[in-house]
């Protein structure tokens, strides 16, 4: 888990274009949205094409990503349980 | 004229430029060209995260209209009586082309971060949030740099309105190149 949540933090950083944040700087708990990272609903567009794309994930409720977008470890836990590849 | 330039901002041939002044000279530097723009920001000493999610079109513009702006304009109050004119040629080819390659191949993944810059006058809206410009805004194509024509639509332009200032220019942004001429214009007080 720990290594998918590294994986995660490192691949946000890179499709969200959050420059100046390394991993380390994102805590696994931390809310992404509103607060925490401070994404927004384009952001969270992009998260739902990042897992489609890297891990065969098709969220067909988008709603559902303010669930799954929670923080890092609720992201890696899903991805986890439901990735295709 | 019913209008005067305060000052202007030029980004060309990988310099960057406040009125006579070449502030950033980076024509040496083998880079792309958001590369560039992100070491004016840095250089610029900015502090607006949402600068890099923009496209290269917006990035221009925003750079452009910080360095006319700082200093110059309140960014806390909201103006209803400042505008945005803005001109170029290509539109927003740049942002086109980027997303027509994620919905092409054999991968289609259109990506939505992309796709919201696939207009040109999504940089008015940028421009008119970070500084809480309220006025009329509006971006022109036309077929090509054309001073005597952009002049004549801004001098309308407030001819017809209330603006008593506006964030003014042209920003072609296409092939990694960048030809950006912006301006602060202010109306002319009229004589007593």
């Amino acid at each position: 888990m720990e290594e998918l949540m590294l994986e995660l933090k490192n691949e946000i950083i890179k499709v969200l274009n959050l420059e100046g944040i390394k991993p380390e700087d994102i805590n696994d708990d931390d809310e992404m949205f509103s607060k925490g990272l401070g994404l927004d609903s384009i952001d969270a567009l992009e998260l739902i094409v990042m897992l489609e794309k890297n891990y065969g994930i098709k969220l067909t409720d988008p709603a559902k990503g303010k669930e799954i977008f929670k923080s890092i470890r609720v992201m890696a836990k899903y991805v986890a349980e439901n990735r295709k590849k | 004229m019913n209008v005067h330039i305060v000052n202007s901002c030029h980004i060309v041939d990988r310099k960057f430029q406040y009125g006579e002044k070449i502030l950033i000279d980076r024509s040496n530097e083998q880079e792309s060209l958001a590369e560039f723009f992100s070491a004016i920001y840095h250089e610029m000493k900015l502090a607006y995260p949402k600068f890099f999610k923009m496209d290269l079109l917006c990035k221009a513009g925003f750079l452009a209209s910080e360095a006319l702006t700082n200093g110059n304009i309140d960014k806390t109050t909201p103006k209803t009586d400042m505008g945005l004119i803005l001109f170029n040629s290509v539109s927003s080819l740049d942002a086109d082309e980027k997303y027509q390659q994620t919905t092409s191949g054999e991968e289609y993944f259109p990506s939505p971060a992309l796709f919201v810059y696939t207009l040109p006058n999504i940089i008015t809206g940028e421009l008119s949030i970070r500084n809480k410009i309220l006025g009329e805004s509006m971006f022109y194509v036309l077929n090509k740099y054309d001073p005597d024509r952009i002049m004549e639509i801004i001098t309308d332009t407030f001819n017809d309105s209330t603006l008593c200032s506006a964030l003014c220019g042209w920003l072609d942004v296409a092939n990694e190149e960048a030809n950006v001429h912006m301006f602060l214009v202010k109306r002319n007080h009229s004589p007593q």
